[in-house]
């Protein structure tokens, strides 16, 4: 009988339910496709697969903190069907029912539309899954391998885990919230959400100034101090520039429906044309109601855009930044021990593979190699460093350089000649440098700071005391591209900076490092494979029992390799980015449309007193459209606000470590969560206007 | 005088379907005249069609068949685009339960009408406050409805029904929620309204008490014109006797006197 009821009540109020319904099943899909990452594996091959996993098991665990997230919407959803039938829920106890029959009929008609919910969305989640291995593929730049239609197992087990949780959490809150309130109070439920509040207008002027203040002072301080990630003493002041915006975001919302109220009425004219009062005390009375949690929202929406375009960003930065870092099909490279003979020279190393065994000149169509040498070994070598650069040029060293110089672990500084440089730039096709008999240049890939550094240094034309010659720096800028680049490696993973010095300077000098680098005359596959046997060397017994004065081979990469390292490292920023925002907006929008729905299915009675007293229904769609419009709109205003201030200084930090050109990437993530968010209006929009149409043409009983 | 509402053979069929047996006519066949200026009360009771038929009048429901004239035009085949400006203009409402809009003061309120209508924002404001202190209720124009006594929302409706000076002022059970007091406040507005303005007001009634200050009384019963009680030159108390013993007869549909 109570099942019966039960069934009866969630088919009539199907309206009510739909939204519930939607929410619940699009959160089960998002949720089971995005952890359904690890099966999604299979489809690749084995490099990208292995970066999968690893990404499967980081999603797992901020599956929790989005769980939380997504419970918060289900009970969010389940809260305003509650409210929205507290009435029903009166009579029945007024009519007899015990608390006890009362609760089972809500359990009863949840777990109906939950279950079905379930069902959706499991069907949805597991289309979307689909999907996703293209996308996944796509951003390990990789192709999907024999697809088939698969279910992941675990996937749908945690998901169910999860919910049944949830479900459970949002029984308790209905039964306690049942319990909570009185008779009286299920009965006037109706009643009490028309009450209007507006704050007056002492009260709204004091809280947008102060917000407009606050938010001001946030953006401020933001763009002085950057984002915290030179030290740890940025943090705190990060953190309050954080609360900062908080409580300014928050009274900004407080003061909108006051400040809306206040403007609309100023505008006497047009306050008493058509139905714009209305349009107006609605919308007023709605930012009001909703003022806090639209500013949540706004920030919700801030976090994931802000999230969502760094990761973008830095997905771009490490990925474009391989034409730089990995110029040369593969690289090797060996280092001379200390006691090397200087005499002895630069050794090539492609022959010293080649007595080991392995063929490279098999695979090579051009190759070519470079020296650094021990500034120690020359004269006037020892007290060339980082520092002292810095303080003969008065340049001060960027931020980690200066800390690992502080704690005594100063990286050392490479010195190549010039015709070393003359090879890399040859390989690169670009046009020699001549430095001439004293000039010298930096070479710096590591990150534009670094750059920006050696560029001061330069600038300030400080001379290097070398070998009894006195170099001083030539007029060309800091080479920061390709040609700067002595082997293959993953974006930053180069030396420090290197400086090219005269052939001359070095004469006599201990060779440190030879880095070799080759072009293929072969397809990559198959130049790899030899490639990564001499790299082999640098493990096996080849490398102890070889001569003990020739160099020990110690790396080697191919630029595939490093592809797959930056693609591995990109990819999955970006694809926690991806997640991570898209449930951020997804929840945001739906908290927004139940709001929106709930207020337009309030707003049933007025809409139809409308039309009886003679308003066309163009008029009135156009306020309820506006009004909608206006309470979607706000909190994407404002995140966005926020967004540009904070976006700036991903940029700038992005661009510290090298990256032009990311502002795209981030303007192309906006621009695909803005329209997601504006398909929820849409949706919304359209929902509530059935609503609305449908229940004016009714005649009156 | 011209009619400023005519209804002829108005017959209104609901849940005409599949299965007939479920059809209930809840008009079959009314017809009646209200000249301009007057002042009707429909009585009957409960179930007889008097909503129904106020609902066709006000053009809020569509009758199955018959016609309404009012102000001489037709508006039961009106294009709903145009009927919304036809109650705008000609029609006021008022109804058991106000229906004001809980978003508005009672002064925009009762300033919609007029706004929609694109009368200009100074000229809104001195009617409002006209028709307002007409009615009594100038004192609380600025408060929302939900802080005004129930008299005083009822009168608030009937200012929003009569600002836009419309032909024909419809009012289902206005006193309906009204105690005594306060039905008598609503009905004498009404009246003079009706006697210094000439609105025309066609009032559905279950009181006998609310009946007797109006001009007419039409009877309904089962969806027909059962009779009809003009006040003609009798006092008020006397007309209200009179209509007690119409009701007697029909049986049902009256409250107590009061
Ligand atoms: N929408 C509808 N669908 C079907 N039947 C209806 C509908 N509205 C009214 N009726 C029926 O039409 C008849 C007349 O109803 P109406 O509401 O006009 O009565 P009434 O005279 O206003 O009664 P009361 O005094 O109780 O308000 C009733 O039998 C009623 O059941
Ligand atoms: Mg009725």
């Amino acid at each position: 009988m109570l099942a019966k009821l039960a069934l009866g009540n969630v088919r009539r109020s199907a309206r009510d339910f739909a939204i519930y319904f939607v929410t619940l099943a699009l959160g089960v899909a998002v949720f089971y496709a995005f952890n359904s990452i690890g099966m999604q594996a299979g489809f690749l091959d084995d490099y990208a697969s292995q970066l999968v996993q690893l990404i499967a098991q980081i999603v797992s665990g901020i599956t929790v903190f989005l769980a939380v997230v997504l419970g918060f919407l289900m009970v969010y959803a389940n809260s305003y069907l509650i409210r929205r039938r507290k009435r029903e829920m009166g009579l029945y106890q007024v009519l007899g029912m015990t608390r006890g029959q009362v609760s089972l009929v809500l359990t009863i008609e949840t777990l109906l539309a939950s279950a079905g919910s379930l069902v959706v969305g499991f069907a949805l989640g597991i289309l979307l899954s689909q999907l996703l291995v293209f996308v996944t593929a796509a951003l390990f730049d990789d192709a999907v391998r024999n697809f088939t239609f698969r279910v992941s197992g675990e996937a749908a087990l945690l998901t169910l885990e999860c919910f049944a949780v949830m479900f459970v959490v949002m029984l308790l809150v209905n039964l306690v919230s049942l319990r909570r309130v009185s008779l009286s109070d299920l009965m006037g439920a109706e009643r009490a959400n028309e009450r209007i509040k507006v704050r007056g207008l002492p009260a709204t002027v004091v809280l947008g100034v102060a917000g407009v203040a606050l938010v001001g002072l946030a953006y401020w301080r933001l763009t002085r101090d950057g984002l915290p990630v030179a030290s740890t003493d940025q943090y705190q002041g990060f953190l309050v520039t954080t609360a900062i915006v908080v409580v300014g975001t928050v009274a900004l919302f407080y003061a909108l429906g006051g400040v809306i109220l206040a403007l609309g009425r100023g505008a006497r004219g047009a306050y008493y044309r058509g139905i714009n009062m209305f349009t107006v005390r609605q919308l007023a009375s709605r930012v009001n109601t909703v003022s806090l949690s639209s500013a949540v929202i706004s920030l919700i929406l801030f976090l994931a855009i802000a999230v969502s375009a760094s990761g973008f960003a830095m997905c771009a930065a490490f990925r474009t930044n391989l034409d730089v870092s990995a110029p040369y099909d593969a690289s090797l490279s060996a280092y001379y021990p200390d006691d090397a003979d200087p005499s002895a020279g630069e050794r090539d190393l492609l022959a010293l593979v080649e007595e080991r065994g392995v063929d490279l000149g098999s695979v090579t169509r051009s190759s070519f190699q470079v020296t650094s040498y021990q500034p120690s070994s020359i004269e006037g070598g020892d007290s060339l460093s980082f520092s002292s650069l810095s303080q003969a040029s008065g340049v001060a060293l960027p931020g980690y350089l200066q800390t690992l110089a502080e704690q005594g672990n100063e990286r050392p500084v490479e010195v190549i000649g010039q015709s070393g440089y003359d090879a890399l730039r040859r390989a690169n096709g670009l046009p020699e440098v001549d430095l001439g008999d004293d000039g010298y240049l930096f070479l710096c890939t590591s990150s534009k700071d670094t750059a920006t550094f050696f560029q001061g240094v330069a600038d300030a034309g400080v001379p290097i005391e070398l070998a009894g010659m006195t170099l001083h720096p030539v007029d060309v800028p800091v080479d920061t591209g390709a040609s700067a680049t002595l082997q293959d490696g993953t974006a930053g993973s180069g030396a420090v900076g290197v400086i090219v010095v005269p052939d001359a300077a070095l004469a006599g000098a201990l060779p440190k490092i030879t880095y070799l680098n080759l072009m293929y005359s072969v397809p990559a596959e198959q130049g790899d494979a030899v490639a990564s046997d001499a790299g082999d060397l640098a493990w096996g017994d080849a490398n102890v029992d070889a001569d003990p004065s020739d160099p020990v081979l110690y790396y080697e990469a191919s630029r595939t390799e490093c592809r797959y390292a930056s693609v591995g490292i990109s990819g999955t920023v970006a694809y926690l980015a991806i997640y991570i925002g898209f449930v951020l907006v997804v929840a945001s929008a739906a908290i927004l449309a139940i709001q929106q729905l709930t207020s337009a299915s309030d707003a049933v009675p007025s809409y139809r007193l409308l039309s009886e007293i003679g308003v066309p229904r163009p008029m009135a769609l156009r306020s309820l459209r506006t009004q909608i419009a206006a309470c979607f709109a706000a909190p994407l205003v404002v995140a966005l606000a926020h967004s540009a201030v904070a976006l700036a200084q991903v940029i700038k930090v992005v661009r510290a470590v090298g990256q032009e050109g990311v502002g795209a990437y981030v303007g192309a993530s906006v621009a695909v969560f803005v329209a997601v968010y504006v398909a929820y209006f849409a949706v919304t929009y359209a929902m509530a206007r059935g609503l609305v149409c449908a229940r004016t043409d009714d005649a009156r009983a | 005088m011209a009619s400023a509402l005519s209804v002829h053979g108005l017959v209104k069929v609901y849940g005409r379907g599949k299965s007939a047996g479920t059809a209930t006519r809840a008009l079959d066949g009314v017809s009646f005249d209200v000249e301009a200026g007057e002042f009707v009360a429909i009585m009957g009771p409960s179930g007889s069609g008097k909503s129904t038929l106020l609902n066709c009048v006000a053009t809020i429901d569509r009758p199955t068949e018959g016609s309404v004239l009012i102000g001489g035009r037709d508006v039961t085949g009106m294009r709903s685009r145009d009927l919304a400006d036809f109650r705008r203009e000609q029609l006021g409402f008022i109804f058991q339960d106000s229906n004001l809009l809980d978003a508005l003061t009672c002064r925009e309120n009762i300033a919609l009408p007029l706004t929609i209508g694109r009368v200009p924002a100074r000229q809104v404001v001195e009617r409002v406050d006209a028709i307002a202190t007409e009615l009594g209720v100038a004192s609380v124009l600025d408060k929302y409805p939900y802080q005004v006594s129930g008299g005083q929302r009822q009168r608030v409706a009937a200012c929003r029904a009569m600002v836009g000076g419309p032909t024909l002022v419809l009012a289902d059970e206005p006193t309906g929620a009204l105690d005594s007091k306060n039905s008598r406040t609503l009905l004498e507005r009404f009246d003079e309204m009706n006697a210094r303005q000439g609105a025309t007001i066609l009032m559905v009634t279950h009181d006998s008490f609310a009946a007797s200050f109006c001009g007419r009384v039409l009877f309904i019963r089962d969806g027909r014109i059962f009779t009809e009680l003009r006040r003609g030159d009798v006092d008020r108390r006397e007309f209200f006797e009179r209509i007690m013993e119409v009701v007697a007869t029909i049986g049902g549909g009256s409250d107590d006197a009061r």
